[in-house]
């Protein structure tokens, strides 16, 4: 487009505004179009009639300049700081976050969940009587128990004030100290993952102190496992 | 007063560079083009708008325009218009006028146009801390804080249209305080100064 064409457009352009009826200043002052304007409230109709009346009314140009201060003094509007850092740091931060309660939610909790409801009921447990050699052994106790407690009676006399407990032919070795019972019988509890299945010997020395590694044999005794 | 009718012997005066006549075309029609700029394009280049409509404007007026000098005022809003579209459409600055930009440095540092300069946020915020606080309530959410006018109704719990009379109210009640700070009829002052230059 050349200059003078260009210049022609401009011309009848800005000729449709210079015919435009500007509102008078009477009408502006009862519309407030001052403040209507500011606020951008007015019609487009009435907005470009007030815009070709101020500009050929200093009052009210100088009025929207005033008033429109307050717009330029406002801060752009920009996201708060905590916005800004949304995407660098809290989104990677919030989805670890999601990841870390949410395999604690499918997994980590209902285990604990689980393993505590097992930990709350009440164990079941075996008693098993371990005779003496002599008597003989009794048909064996089957083991579905968790844990198994052996009993057996001490012979008469014995006055120690601790005992040592082997039992022998278990899985893996048994040898508890315990101190003297309120009367004879003595229960010992053990794990029975530990005590496997099949024939057990349980020696019971007597010991002068709990410290003391050895000391008389004062009963042996058998039992059984299934 | 009659030296500054928009008539022929004004256009005249304007082509011959006259620098009283050129100091109060500057200062007549920088706050209506500052404005009309502004309320179109708030983040755009302002000044530079501002002085592309003189310039263009010095332009057609050395070229014979308008043929009505009384309707200057409505021709530089059609300029004005024109420019701001331009700009809108992305078609960006042409300086094809050959006008001296420096012409308008001056005039704008005189007179008038120091309504302008004398803005500033601590101004400003003096003239509203003079304000009722439901005034400021209002202007502070809307203008300062920028929230949307539907939920600064909501929070002050008053309809919008409500919303609108009390900020209509507030601006009206800013602008007196900010004249009674700065001096009324501060234009006119500069207005008279100028014409007793001339008298001279």
């Amino acid at each position: 487009m050349n200059e003078s064409t260009r210049d022609t457009k401009i011309e009848m352009n800005i000729g449709e505004l210079e015919n435009i009826n500007p509102m008078s200043h009477q009408q502006a002052t009862q519309m407030n179009a001052v403040e209507m304007y500011v606020l951008s409230e007015l019609t487009p109709e009435e907005e470009l009639r007030f815009e070709a009346h101020y500009f050929g009314c200093e009052e009210c140009a100088r009025a929207v300049a005033v008033e429109e201060a307050l717009s330029e003094v406002a801060p752009p509007k920009t996201q708060p700081w905590w916005r800004r850092l949304a995407f660098p740091v809290l989104i990677p931060a919030e989805a670890a976050l999601l990841v870390v309660v949410s395999f604690q939610n499918v997994h980590s909790i209902p285990t604990m969940r689980q393993q505590l409801a097992q930990l709350s009921e009440p164990q079941a447990n075996t008693v098993i009587m371990a005779r003496e050699v002599e008597k003989g052994i009794e048909q064996g106790e089957s083991i579905k128990t968790p844990s198994v407690s052996v009993e057996f009676l001490l012979p008469e006399g014995a006055a120690w004030p601790f005992y040592r407990v082997d039992i022998q032919g278990a899985k893996l070795p048994i040898s508890q100290v315990i101190p003297a019972p309120e009367g004879m019988r003595v229960s010992l509890h053990v794990l029975s993952e530990r005590l496997g299945h099949g024939r057990f010997n349980v020696v019971v020395h007597g010991l002068a102190k709990a410290d003391v590694k050895d000391g008389p044999q004062v009963g042996q005794y058998q039992f059984n496992t299934n | 007063m009659d030296h500054f009718n928009f008539d022929a012997d004004y256009l005249v005066r304007v082509r011959g560079r006259d620098p009283v006549t050129l100091a109060h075309f500057c200062d007549f029609f920088y706050l209506p083009i500052r404005n009309h700029v502004k309320h179109k394009l708030p983040r755009g280049p302002v000044e530079d708008i501002v002085q592309d409509v003189f310039m263009a404007a010095l332009r057609r007026i050395d070229a014979g325009a308008p043929e009505d000098p009384c309707k200057l005022p409505g021709y530089l809003f059609g300029i004005s218009n024109h420019l701001i579209s331009r700009s809108i459409n992305s078609a960006g600055r042409q300086n094809v006028v050959d006008i001296d930009p420096t012409l308008f440095a001056d005039a704008r540092d005189r007179a008038d146009v120091q309504v302008i300069k004398g803005l500033n946020k601590s101004l400003v915020q003096r003239v509203v801390k003079k304000l009722s606080s439901r005034d400021r309530d209002a202007i502070t959410r809307v203008f300062f804080l920028q929230e949307e006018r539907a939920a600064a109704a909501r929070e002050m719990n008053v309809s919008q249209e409500r919303l609108r009379t009390i900020l209509c109210r507030a601006l009206k009640r800013f602008r007196m305080e900010w004249d009674n700070i700065q001096g009324a009829g501060h234009s006119k002052k500069t207005l008279s100064a100028l014409e007793k230059n001339l008298n001279l």
